[in-house]
């Protein structure tokens, strides 16, 4: 995690899996393959679930929460090499404020074993206002539905 | 298996609990000395410091002696929001990847090809 500035922040995370870059590949870029692991835990329920999975596609992916909070994930692919790399934006909204911009990549690379290294780098701008105006309720209501959003991950985390 | 900081399991732990998160939930609603927090939970007051010990130790909440009571609130300052909403983005990404691994494994075990 790199902090860039008071609301910028990078994150890059470097993965190997042992199965050739075209089937980790498929499972980005098969919709029905890629919900068998893109999933949210079982507390929400999804509202909006679509992928155009080309350069200049979107996906849209919206999702209820037990809390009252409803997520918006809103992406558009801006590069799509197959098998080998996307480039892509998205912002993120709760309960219909934009909380956050992000630019992400995500390239496979073959291992000398056969297998695949996933490298994804998102640069992240935060846009939460509600959260981050240095009001009470605000940052109490902020601070709630983010614990909200991690317990209910970790509600969700296969034991 | 997780690549995940120490803060940041700290903070999986933390959370991990139902009991530590409806004391979380409480406390966003207000501060409350750990007797209140411990009120409404089946857990021993013995048990709600237990909790309120680790809450602490992650950095979620702070707490101050007043005189014989021990008053909690919510951390502020000492988790920066940014850092905590990247670590919270962090964590989403490390899930969906490891959700990638057991799905590949399901579907294309180890070795099935040569």
């Amino acid at each position: 995690m790199t902090i860039l500035s008071d609301d910028c922040a990078a994150l890059k995370i470097t993965r190997r899996y042992p199965q050739p870059p075209a089937a980790v590949w498929e499972a980005f870029a098969d919709h029905e393959k890629k919900k068998l692991w893109f999933k949210i835990p079982t507390e929400g329920t999804e509202v909006v679930r679509t992928m155009d999975f080309r350069p200049g596609g979107e996906e849209h992916w919206v999702v209820d929460w037990k809390s009252g909070l409803r997520t918006e994930y809103h992406a558009r692919y801006s590069a799509i090499e197959p098998e080998r790399r996307m480039t892509y934006t998205y912002d993120l909204m709760h309960s219909g404020g934009l909380f956050s911009v992000s630019l992400a990549d995500i390239t496979l690379t073959p291992t000398a074993d056969g297998g695949t290294e996933v490298v994804m780098m998102e640069a992240l701008a935060y846009h939460a206002e509600g959260d981050r105006a240095n009001m009470h309720e605000n940052r109490i209501h902020g601070t709630s539905s983010h614990f909200d959003n991690l317990a209910e991950m970790l509600a969700g985390v296969p034991a | 298996m997780l690549d995940h900081s120490d803060s940041l399991s700290a903070l999986f732990t933390a959370l991990a609990d139902p009991n530590r998160r409806a004391m979380v939930e409480a406390l966003s609603l207000g501060d409350a000395p750990v007797g209140a927090l411990a009120g409404p939970l089946p857990i021993t007051l013995a048990a709600a410091l237990q909790h309120v010990q680790v809450l602490e130790g992650a950095g979620v909440i702070e707490t101050e002696k007043q005189g014989r009571t021990r008053i909690c609130r919510l951390a502020r300052g000492g988790l920066k929001p940014l850092a905590r909403w990247i670590e919270e983005r962090e964590a989403f990404w490390h899930a969906q990847f490891d959700q990638l691994g057991e799905y590949l494994n399901r579907t294309s075990p180890k070795g099935d090809d040569a």
